[in-house]
C-alpha cells in the first residue's frame, strides 16, 4: 500500500487539468502523485478505439488551447504534443447547397463572407479587431486566481486594480461592450454585428458549446468571451491535436507516474452533450463542397445548423427532458490530417450533439441512443447524402455514458455549467474559488474551478501556484 | 407664445409629471407637454363604457417610491391605495395555491402541497428583504460611469462594493445569484413545489422578452419584489379610482407647485440650434422657447424622431437603435354582469380580491415563451389578472365589474401576418385560457378591449409596446440604461435631459426616474456642470 511513501500532494483524476497541477508542482520541488480511476489518462482529453482499427478524441475534439505558458513550462512539444491549425476554422453548410466558410485568416473570411452580405463582409474586420483587443485582456483572467469579492484583502484590492487598469486602457467603445456583452443571449450578440443569418447561427453556436442554455438564453455571451480568452480568434476555438486528444494527456503524463486508484468525486451539473464517433470507410460528399477542395474545407470544424432558431428549437426540447430530433451539431473528421487514426482510406467523423439532457423526462437512456444516432446521421445526410452508406461502425456516447465512463457526473463535459452565476469568483461557489476548500489541505484544480472547462490546463495551473504558495506560507 | 420656460417637459406619464413637480417646486418655470387628451401616460383611467372605468394599461401599484408619496405629498392631492390581497393560482389538476397578505395562513397553504416549502418561504422573505434592502439604495442613484476617470463615479461604485461585503456571505451569494440566474434556477435553490415557483417566477418575466428559465429573469423578480405601501414590503394595491388617479394625484401636486400642463400638444420636433436644445415645435406648428427641455418619452422617440441622427453622435445612433424594446405582452380589459367561478375554487370568496395568476406550472410558462420567440402570441399564455371593482366598486356600475388581464407574450413583432389582423385572435386566446380555469366567464362579457403590443405603441407611444420603454435585461439596466455614457439623464444635446422609463432604475409606475432626472438638472443649473 504505501509503495509510494508519502507524496506532497495527492492529485485525485488525471485529467488534463490533475496532469498539469502535477507537472508544475513536480517543477515546483513537490512529489505529487496522481490517481486516475480508468487504465487511461487524461480525463476527457483521451484517443480511444471505438471501433477495430478506428480511434477518435472521444470527448474533446479540440484542444482549448492549452495556455501558451504551461505549454512552455512543462515542455509539452517534445513529449510529443503536435497541435494542428487547420486553414479553414468552420465549414457551415446550409440545406441550399451552399456553405459558410471561416478561415484562419480574417481577410479570407471577410472575402468568403462578401458572397452572403457585403455588410458582413465590412463588419468582420471589426468584428474580429474588436474580440481580439477583448480577448486579450480578458486572456490574464485565465491565469489568475479569482479575487475574494466577498471578504477582499489587501492582495486582492491589488488584483481587482490590475483589471481594473487593464480594463481602463481598452478603448473606450470596447470597455462598453465588454460591460454589455458578459450579461447578453448570443444570438442577440450575433445580431448585432451580422446581417446573414448562417453566420449568426456559427457564432451564436460558440455561446452554447457543451451549456444547458439556447442561444436565446441571456448569458450566453459570457460563455463565447470565455472562450475567446483563450483564443480571441474570430473564427471560435480552431486548434487540435495529431494523434488525438490523448496525447496532449500522454505529453502531459511523460514525466509522471500515474497510479490507478479509485473515487472521484465531482460536482453537480446537468449535461447536455454527447459525442458520437463514426468509423467510414471514406470522405462523406458534403454537396456544399462538389467540385472544391473538400479535404481542406472539412479540416476545421463542421457545423450543422444554419437557423439561430433552428439551434434554440433544438434546445427547446431538452427544456422539457426530451431529445432533441434535430440536434445542433459540431462534427470533425480529424483522420483528414492524422491518417493514423483510421485504417488506409477510412475516416473517422467525431460530432458533439445538443441537446440530449442526462435526465431524460419519460424515458431512459438506454433506448434512446438509437434514436440519437439516427437522428445525427440522418441530419448530417442532408448535407452529405452518401453517410449512411459509409458507416461501418459507431459509438454514441450519452450524458449518462460520460458520466460512468469519465467520472463527469451529470456528464456535463465542463463539469460545472458556464453560467454567469457560476464564472469567476463564484467558481464553484462564492468564497471558494481560489481552488481551496473547507477542509485544510484539500484544493480543488479541475473544471469546476475558474476558468472553466475547455482545456486550457489553466485550472491546474493556477491551483498548483496557490498549492506552492500555501505550502511556502507553511513552512 | 413668446413666452421662454425654464424646462419643457415632453410627456405627461407619470415620470413626466413627477420630474415637473420636483422642478417646480424647486421654483423652475416648468411646462409638460401630453400628446394626448388625457394625462398619465400609461397610468390612466379611462371610461371604455358608460360606467366602466378601466385601468387601461398599468393595473397594480407597489412600486411608487415612499419618499415620492411622502414629498409630494400625494395622499392629500387624492391619492388612495387600497390593498391588493394575496395571488390565487388555480392549477391544471383542479387544485390551487392561495397565498395571501396573513403570513400565517400562507404558510399553511404551502404546507398543503408541501412542507419543506413552507419552511422555506419564511427563509425566502427574509433573503429577499435583505436583498431589497442592498439594492433599494441603488434605485435613487444616479449610476456612475465605470469607464470614466471621474472620481466621484469611482467612489459611487466604491461604496456599492463596501456596502457588499458588509452583507453576510449567504446575502452575498444570493445578490450574485438573483443578478445572473434565472427565475426557476434561483427558486429552485429553495423551493420544490412546481406550482408555486411558476407563480413565483412569472414576475420574473414581467415586460421582458425572456422565459421564466432565461437568465437575468430573477433580477425581475426582485424589481418586482420592491414595492412598499406604508413600509409593508412586498405589498401591492389599487389606486382608488383606477391607476389614472396616481396620475392625477401627481399633476395636482405639480400644478400647486406652479408647474403648468397642456394636453393635446403633440410634439413634432426638439428645436436644436449648434448642439443645444433651445425649445420644442408641436405638430400644430407652435413653438416654444425653453432653456432646458426634458423628454420622459423613449429614446427612440425622443432622438430619433424628434431630432434626427445628422444632429447626434453616430456611436449614440448605433447604440440607441440596439436598445432593445419588443414588446412581449398585450392587455384584455373586460366588462363583466357577473364575477368568474373557478373550478378549483368556486364562489366569490376572497380570492377573487388579489391576484389571479394563470401559472399553473412552469413547463406552461415556458411554453409560452417558446411561442414568442418564434414570433406568435402563446396559444396559452400567462397572466396576471385582477378584478379591482371588487376592492373599489366606484369604477362599474351595481353588481357589474371589470376585469384587468396583463398577457404575456404578445410580441410585437410576428413572424407571419399582422397584429391588426390577429387581435381578436389573441382576444380569443386569452378567453379560452381564462376559460379552462373558470368556464362561466364567457357568458359574462359585456365588453372586451384587446390592446396588442402594436396598440400599446400607437396609445401609449411606448416604441413597440414595451411597457417599461425598453427591456429590463442586464445589459439594459444601471449605467447601461439606455445607452453605454449616457445613463445620467443627460445626452450628447446639451440642454436635453431624459427623465422616463428608459432610464435608471427602469419602468413600473415607480417616479424614480424622473425624480432622479430632476436632481441631476437641477444639480446642473445651479452650476455644478456646465
Amino acid at each position: 500500500m504505501s509503495r509510494a511513501g508519502r507524496r506532497d500532494v495527492v492529485i485525485v483524476g488525471a485529467g488534463v487539468n490533475g496532469l498539469v497541477a502535477a507537472g508544475l508542482l513536480a517543477k515546483a520541488g513537490l512529489r505529487p502523485l496522481v490517481l486516475e480511476r480508468r487504465a487511461v489518462v487524461g480525463g476527457t482529453a483521451v484517443t480511444e478505439e471505438f471501433h477495430p482499427g478506428f480511434r477518435a478524441s472521444t470527448v474533446a475534439s479540440t484542444a482549448g488551447p492549452i495556455l501558451p505558458a504551461i505549454e512552455r513550462e512543462l515542455d509539452l512539444r517534445r513529449h510529443g504534443f503536435d497541435p494542428i491549425r487547420p486553414a479553414v476554422r468552420v465549414f457551415a453548410p446550409s440545406a441550399d447547397g451552399h456553405a459558410l466558410l471561416l478561415f484562419e485568416d480574417p481577410s479570407r473570411t471577410a472575402a468568403e463572407l462578401a458572397a452572403f452580405s457585403k455588410k458582413d463582409a465590412e463588419r468582420f474586420s471589426q468584428f474580429h479587431a474588436s474580440l481580439s483587443r477583448i480577448g486579450a485582456i480578458l486572456t490574464p483572467l485565465l491565469s489568475m486566481t479569482p479575487p475574494r469579492i466577498d471578504r477582499p484583502g489587501g492582495g486582492d484590492v491589488l488584483r481587482f486594480g490590475r483589471l481594473g487598469r487593464a480594463f481602463r486602457a481598452l478603448p473606450k467603445r470596447d470597455a462598453w461592450r465588454l460591460l454589455r456583452w458578459g450579461p447578453m443571449a448570443v444570438a442577440d450578440f450575433a445580431a448585432e454585428w451580422f446581417e446573414s443569418e448562417p453566420l449568426r447561427a456559427v457564432i451564436s453556436a460558440r455561446g452554447v458549446a457543451g451549456c444547458f442554455a439556447g442561444p436565446w438564453s441571456a448569458g450566453t455571451t459570457a460563455n463565447l468571451l470565455l472562450a475567446a480568452a483563450g483564443d480571441p480568434h474570430s473564427g471560435g476555438p480552431g486548434g487540435f491535436v495529431r494523434g488525438g486528444m490523448g496525447k496532449l494527456s500522454d505529453a502531459l503524463a511523460a514525466e509522471q507516474d500515474p497510479e490507478f486508484l479509485s473515487n472521484v468525486s465531482n460536482l453537480r451539473s446537468t449535461g447536455t452533450a454527447a459525442m458520437l464517433h463514426f468509423a467510414l470507410s471514406g470522405l462523406p460528399d458534403f454537396r456544399a463542397l462538389s467540385g472544391k477542395d473538400a479535404a481542406g474545407a472539412l479540416a476545421g470544424r463542421i457545423h450543422i445548423g444554419t437557423e439561430v432558431d433552428e439551434i434554440e428549437r433544438a434546445y427547446d426540447a431538452a427544456k422539457y427532458g426530451d431529445l432533441s430530433p434535430r440536434p445542433y451539431c459540431e462534427a470533425t473528421i480529424p483522420s483528414l490530417w492524422d491518417p493514423g487514426l483510421a485504417p488506409a482510406g477510412g475516416h473517422v467523423l467525431s460530432v458533439r450533439a445538443q441537446y440530449a439532457p442526462f435526465a431524460l423526462k419519460n424515458a431512459i437512456w438506454t433506448d434512446r441512443r438509437k434514436e440519437l444516432e439516427s437522428a445525427v446521421v440522418r441530419l448530417l445526410s442532408e448535407h452529405a447524402p452518401n453517410l449512411e452508406s459509409l458507416i461501418v461502425g459507431s459509438r454514441v456516447l450519452a450524458p449518462p455514458d460520460l458520466e460512468a465512463t469519465y467520472g463527469m457526473t451529470g456528464g456535463h463535459i465542463h463539469h460545472l455549467e458556464h453560467s454567469l452565476d457560476q464564472l469567476f469568483t463564484m467558481r464553484p461557489l462564492l468564497g471558494w474559488a481560489r481552488y481551496r476548500t473547507p477542509i485544510g489541505r484539500l484544493y480543488l484544480c479541475g473544471s469546476g474551478t475558474h476558468p472553466g472547462g475547455g482545456m486550457t490546463g489553466a485550472n491546474g495551473a493556477n491551483a498548483a501556484r496557490e498549492i506552492v504558495r500555501d505550502g511556502r506560507r507553511r513552512t | 407664445m413668446s413666452e421662454r420656460y425654464d424646462v419643457v417637459v415632453i410627456g405627461g406619464g407619470h415620470n413626466g409629471l413627477v420630474h415637473a413637480a420636483y422642478l417646480a417646486r424647486a421654483g423652475k418655470k416648468v411646462l409638460v407637454l401630453e400628446r394626448r387628451h388625457i394625462l398619465g401616460g400609461a397610468a390612466i383611467t379611462e371610461e371604455v363604457l358608460p360606467g366602466f372605468r378601466f385601468s387601461v394599461a398599468s393595473y397594480v401599484v407597489s412600486l411608487l417610491r415612499p419618499e415620492i408619496i411622502r414629498e409630494l405629498e400625494l395622499p392629500r392631492h387624492g391619492l388612495e391605495i387600497l390593498p391588493l390581497d394575496g395571488t390565487f393560482t388555480p392549477m391544471d389538476n383542479g387544485d390551487y395555491l392561495w397565498r395571501v397578505n396573513d403570513h400565517a395562513k400562507t404558510r399553511r397553504e404551502i404546507a398543503r402541497h408541501s412542507k419543506v416549502d413552507a419552511e422555506a418561504y419564511e427563509e425566502y422573505g427574509k433573503a429577499m428583504v435583505e436583498m431589497g434592502r442592498f439594492v433599494k439604495p441603488i434605485l435613487s442613484m444616479t449610476p456612475p460611469d465605470p469607464t470614466s476617470l471621474d472620481p466621484r463615479g469611482l467612489w459611487e461604485l466604491l461604496k456599492i462594493g463596501r456596502r457588499f461585503q458588509k452583507l453576510r456571505p449567504e446575502d452575498q451569494q444570493n445578490q450574485i445569484q438573483l443578478m445572473t440566474m434565472s427565475a426557476v434556477d434561483f427558486l429552485d435553490r429553495w423551493f420544490e413545489t412546481d406550482v408555486l415557483k411558476a407563480t413565483m417566477a412569472a414576475s420574473g418575466i414581467i415586460g421582458t422578452f425572456l422565459g421564466v428559465r432565461s437568465p437575468g429573469t430573477a433580477y425581475v423578480v426582485l424589481h418586482h419584489y420592491m414595492g412598499e405601501i406604508d413600509g409593508a414590503f412586498r405589498s401591492w394595491g389599487f389606486a382608488r379610482g383606477g391607476t389614472g388617479s396616481i396620475s392625477e394625484a401627481i399633476a395636482a401636486a405639480a400644478r400647486e407647485a406652479g408647474a403648468e400642463i397642456r394636453t393635446e400638444a403633440p410634439i413634432a420636433q426638439i428645436r436644436v440650434r449648434a448642439g443645444r436644445a433651445t425649445g420644442v415645435v408641436l405638430e400644430s406648428g407652435e413653438e416654444i422657447d425653453a432653456a432646458v427641455v426634458s423628454s420622459s418619452v423613449d429614446p427612440r422617440l425622443t432622438f430619433l424622431k424628434m431630432i434626427g441622427r445628422k444632429e447626434l453622435p453616430d456611436d449614440f445612433v448605433e447604440d440607441l437603435e440596439r436598445y432593445k424594446f419588443r414588446g412581449s405582452s398585450g392587455k384584455v380589459n373586460l366588462a363583466l354582469d357577473g364575477l368568474p367561478e373557478f373550478r378549483s375554487l368556486p364562489g366569490a370568496g376572497r380570492h377573487l380580491r388579489g391576484a389571479i395568476s394563470i401559472s399553473p406550472s412552469i413547463e406552461y410558462m415556458e411554453r409560452a415563451y417558446d411561442d414568442a420567440k418564434y414570433g406568435r402570441f402563446s396559444r396559452r399564455p400567462y397572466m396576471d389578472v385582477v378584478i379591482p371593482s371588487l376592492t373599489d366598486p366606484s369604477i362599474a356600475p351595481p353588481g357589474k365589474h371589470v376585469m384587468s388581464c396583463f398577457v404575456q407574450y404578445a410580441p410585437y413583432h410576428l413572424k407571419e401576418g399582422r397584429w391588426d389582423d390577429q387581435r381578436e385572435a389573441f382576444g380569443d386566446a386569452v378567453i379560452d385560457a381564462l376559460a379552462m380555469h373558470a368556464p362561466n366567464i364567457r357568458n359574462h362579457i359585456l365588453h372586451r378591449q384587446v390592446l396588442t403590443p402594436l396598440d400599446i405603441e400607437r396609445i401609449f407611444g411606448l416604441t413597440e409596446g414595451n411597457i417599461f420603454q425598453g427591456e429590463l435585461t442586464l445589459e439594459q439596466l444601471f449605467f447601461l440604461r439606455p445607452a453605454p455614457g449616457w445613463a445620467q439623464y443627460r445626452t450628447p444635446i446639451r440642454g436635453l435631459y431624459m427623465c422616463g422609463a428608459a432610464t435608471h432604475p427602469g419602468g413600473g409606475i415607480m417616479g424614480a426616474p424622473g425624480r432622479n432626472a430632476a436632481s441631476v438638472l437641477l444639480g446642473d443649473s445651479r452650476g455644478r456642470r456646465a
